[in-house]
């Protein structure tokens, strides 16, 4: 305990050093800025910002990379609640329950809220990371392919089962995005699926090009065909209106309390993280609370999964930095700029360069702790950023997600996936399908078939390695229990809902 | 018509005068993958210095996709003027037997500079029975496909090493791919699978005890493990890396090949450029262009071996 405060006090002097307080700070307003823009999400931020950081020092670039997450992944949220339109992927969760309070006039409390709630996320976050570190690297050993493969397949379920509307659809979405995922060389034997010999296709759809696609392209369409949407924006912020009511805060503290410890714990697993948290998180509140209240502006919608999200963005980073693997697309990218300053990501880190890791973990601290302090007074700021008239605005961001996607990968035929599959976005919106689950299969499909194959190839073909330890017992059981409970929420529901449109009426 | 031969005609008259001056302009590094990772870091080492020869900005391009086949074919589709160099590890090798289909040829591609070589070496679980070499291959003759060796990747240079390894002894083991060199190792010292044939990179996780080293594919012992010995100390004629080099596309004038070799050679010869290539492993011994195709054909023939005794097979 001793040595975490002293660990602690010394990363704590490191942060608050004149020059890394001053990139923290960049970094959170910069990611503030590009998250609230709709579209623009932390891998796209991450990709426009990172060269910048090439030319400062290491712990200086990553307090600044630091900032540039969690400042995204909160701007994301607040254009999720005034818009509907999610920032980012993570961010979608904030849209089922933040805009209908936006709808409601308490779009103010909400964007509060989602403040306090990311901040009592990200602390919690922290103190995991800190006093974690070692504990969860050693317990990733113990999650082997079956351990693995159990947790997406109960990542994936709960992500088709919580997608609002039909299960099916989400189910739907969940397989078209594993099949998405599917395209391109399998990692076993190099034979390249569904290539049609595109050059373009050979390493797979590209997740930026899908996530910036079906996200921001297809709102842009979206916004030709509604422009009467931009008044939506019109909320008049008053540091009043922010402030919650005495019930609201009393039905927040357990959702946080509950989402920061469901984000810590998805966040420092490798291959999930803020999303699936949310997500989770988002379930599990609507498990405990009153459904029906759900996806009309409950308070627990916004405050749980804001916690889930931002503890797991800090928890993130522990595999990361522990033993080098990075958990999602962004965590690659942080990587990269750790090898590119000369820094190995492993076990080593932290006996050799404990000051950066300290600093590191107490800038993000710091980082969220200016994320409250300038977003109480800046919330104006956004909003009126996203009174900008539509007209001028959406074209702007057209023009930064395909800078973005050509930052990237330099090749102008990425541009056209993304056009194209900005194209399929706008269907299923037109269809009433759920782009998030498609988001989620997309990424665990490919990792799913990988540890599939790997567990029936390490136990020679036999299935009973899927059962063998307590986690994937747990994780796969829960996942029949949640498809159990799904189709008898569908099917009784059919009936409630009947009579639930009757009290509608009545009242 | 006349303007075009014209123009290709005063092309060739100016080629000679073109490499006198070489570079006169905006050089452009293509690194096929993306950045961060280990070319993409000698790149970075290496660029201050060749600007500083040069006098111009060197622009490092990474063009990460298909195994490095983006980048190569990019390179390889400038204009061969020596302003579009790549910088690559083993992949724009063995992509040329692994996938014979793909767009673009190693030939249209000059070799120009070796960086270095890297060796690959044998490391095992901690928990596992054996310690040398010759028990693991005499265990592993025995109990056909029983062997489970990790790799990076099909096709990567822990995958190829291994083929050779078992070409050489003739044994059959199970490759076990992942992907990327972390999570193979990470299962390696979780004990999931017996062993990988790693970089060197990953001495730091010997040195902490979760890993073994048994045997390292160089020449000589690795100054950073000098008790880990070589395989041909055991017996075994087993010397395998990857390479990083330098190419540009294949009709680059000679004088201008040769001021890249000459730049190239000073920047990789600065000491502290020299240290990193060493603590990180790398034989960067002295090699001229000729030599260097001739490993670059050397390692094609050995690949294309494997191909023929059914380990690798193209796509």
């Amino acid at each position: 305990m001793d040595s975490i405060l002293s660990n602690a006090l010394m990363g704590l002097e490191v942060a608050l050093m004149p020059t890394n307080l001053w990139f923290c700070f960049l970094g959170v307003f910069l990611g503030t800025i590009l998250g609230v823009i709709p579209g623009i999400g932390v891998l796209v931020a991450i990709s426009l910002l990172f060269p910048i950081t090439f030319h400062i020092e290491p712990v200086a670039a990553l307090v600044m990379l630091g900032g540039i997450y969690y400042g995204t992944t909160y701007g994301g949220s607040t254009s999720s609640i005034l818009l509907n339109v999610p920032g980012t992927p993570s961010s979608a969760v904030a849209c089922l329950d933040g805009y209908p309070m936006a709808q409601k006039g308490r779009a103010g409390t909400a964007l509060f809220m989602t403040t306090v709630a990311s901040f009592f996320g990200g602390t919690v976050g922290i103190i995991a990371l800190m006093g974690f570190s070692p504990m969860i690297a050693a317990s990733a050993l113990k999650f082997g392919s079956a351990e693995y493969f159990g947790l997406m397949v109960l990542g994936l379920v709960a992500a088709s089962t919580i997608a609002s509307g039909s299960m099916f659809k989400g189910i739907a979405m969940v397989l078209i995005g594993i099949l998405m995922g599917l395209v391109g060389s399998d990692v076993y034997t190099g034979t390249l699926r569904f290539t049609f010999g595109q050059m373009a296709l050979f390493e797979g759809i590209s997740i930026i090009a899908l996530a910036m696609g079906i996200f921001g392209v297809s709102e842009v369409i979206t916004s030709i065909r509604s422009v009467k949407r931009a008044g939506n924006a019109d909320h008049d912020i008053t540091f009043r209106a922010m402030l919650p009511t005495r019930a609201e805060m009393r039905a927040s503290w357990m959702p946080m309390i509950r989402g920061s410890a469901i984000g810590s714990f998805f966040g420092a697993l490798p291959g999930t993280g803020g999303l699936i948290a949310s997500y989770m998180s988002y379930a599990t509140e609507k498990r405990i609370g009153r459904a029906e209240e759900f996806g009309k502006g409950a308070i627990q919608g916004v405050t749980g999964p804001e916690s889930a999200n931002n503890a797991a963005d800090q928890t993130a980073f522990i595999p990361t930095l522990t033993l080098g693997i990075p958990g999602s697309p962004t965590m690659a990218i942080i990587l990269g700029v750790l090898i590119i300053h000369g820094i190995e990501p492993g076990p080593m880190v932290l006996v050799n360069q404990p000051d950066l890791f300290w600093g590191l973990v107490m800038s993000f601290w710091v980082g969220n702790l200016m994320l409250l302090v300038l977003n109480i007074p800046m919330v104006g700021l956004w909003v009126r950023l996203l009174k900008i008239p539509f007209h001028l605005m959406y074209p702007a961001i057209l023009m930064f997600i395909v800078m973005g996607v050509l930052t990237t990968y330099n090749n102008v035929i990425q541009v056209w996936v993304l056009l194209l599959l900005g194209a399929f976005g706008y269907v299923l919106r037109y269809l009433g399908f759920q782009a998030a689950p498609l988001i989620l299969g997309f990424v665990l499909g490919p990792m799913m078939e990988e540890h599939f194959r790997r567990t029936l190839m390490l136990s020679g073909g036999d299935f009973g390695a899927f059962f063998d330890s307590a986690i994937s017992q747990v994780c796969l059981g829960s996942a029949v229990a949640l498809v159990l409970y799904g189709l008898y929420v569908s099917f009784s529901g059919r009936a409630r809902r009947g009579k639930a449109g009757e009290a509608v009426n009545e009242g | 018509m006349k303007a075009i031969f014209a123009a290709l005609a005063a092309c060739f008259v100016s080629s000679a005068a073109l490499a006198e001056d070489f570079p006169s302009r905006q050089v452009t590094i293509v690194v096929p993958y993306s950045a961060g990772g280990v070319t993409d870091t000698y790149v970075r080492k290496l660029q201050p210095e060749l600007q500083k020869r040069w006098g111009q900005t060197i622009i490092v391009e990474n063009k990460p996709g298909s195994g490095s086949l983006l980048g190569a074919m990019d390179v390889a589709s400038a204009d061969p003027d020596g302003y579009t160099i790549l910088v690559t590890a083993y992949g724009v090798i063995s992509n040329e037997v692994l996938m014979p289909e793909a767009p673009f040829e190693l030939s249209d591609l000059s070799p120009v500079y070796m960086l270095g070589r890297g060796s690959n070496m044998l490391i095992m679980r901690p928990d596992y029975p054996m310690d040398g070499i010759e028990e693991i291959t005499a265990w592993a003759k025995e109990h056909p496909g029983e062997l489970k060796l990790a790799s990076s990747g099909v096709g990567a240079s822990p995958h190829i090493a291994a083929e050779l390894w078992a070409s050489k002894v003739g044994v059959d083991y199970l490759h076990i791919p992942y992907q990327g060199s972390a999570p193979s190792r990470l299962d390696v010292m979780a004990g999931r699978v017996d062993g990988m044939m790693d970089g060197v990179s990953s001495v730091s996780y010997v040195r902490s005890g979760d890993i073994k080293a048994i045997a390292i594919a160089a020449e000589e012992r690795h100054p950073s493990l000098p008790d880990v010995p070589t395989f041909r100390e055991a017996g075994i004629d087993f010397v395998f890396g990857t390479i990083f080099g330098v190419y540009v596309a294949k009709d680059t004038p000679q004088a201008v090949q040769d001021e890249i070799y000459a730049a190239f050679d000073e920047a990789a010869n600065v000491p502290e450029v020299h240290e990193m290539f060493v603590t990180q492993g790398l034989d960067a011994t002295h090699r001229t262009q000729a030599e260097f195709k001739e490993i670059v054909a050397q390692e094609l023939v050995q690949l294309e071996g494997l191909v023929e005794e059914g380990r690798l097979t193209p796509q």
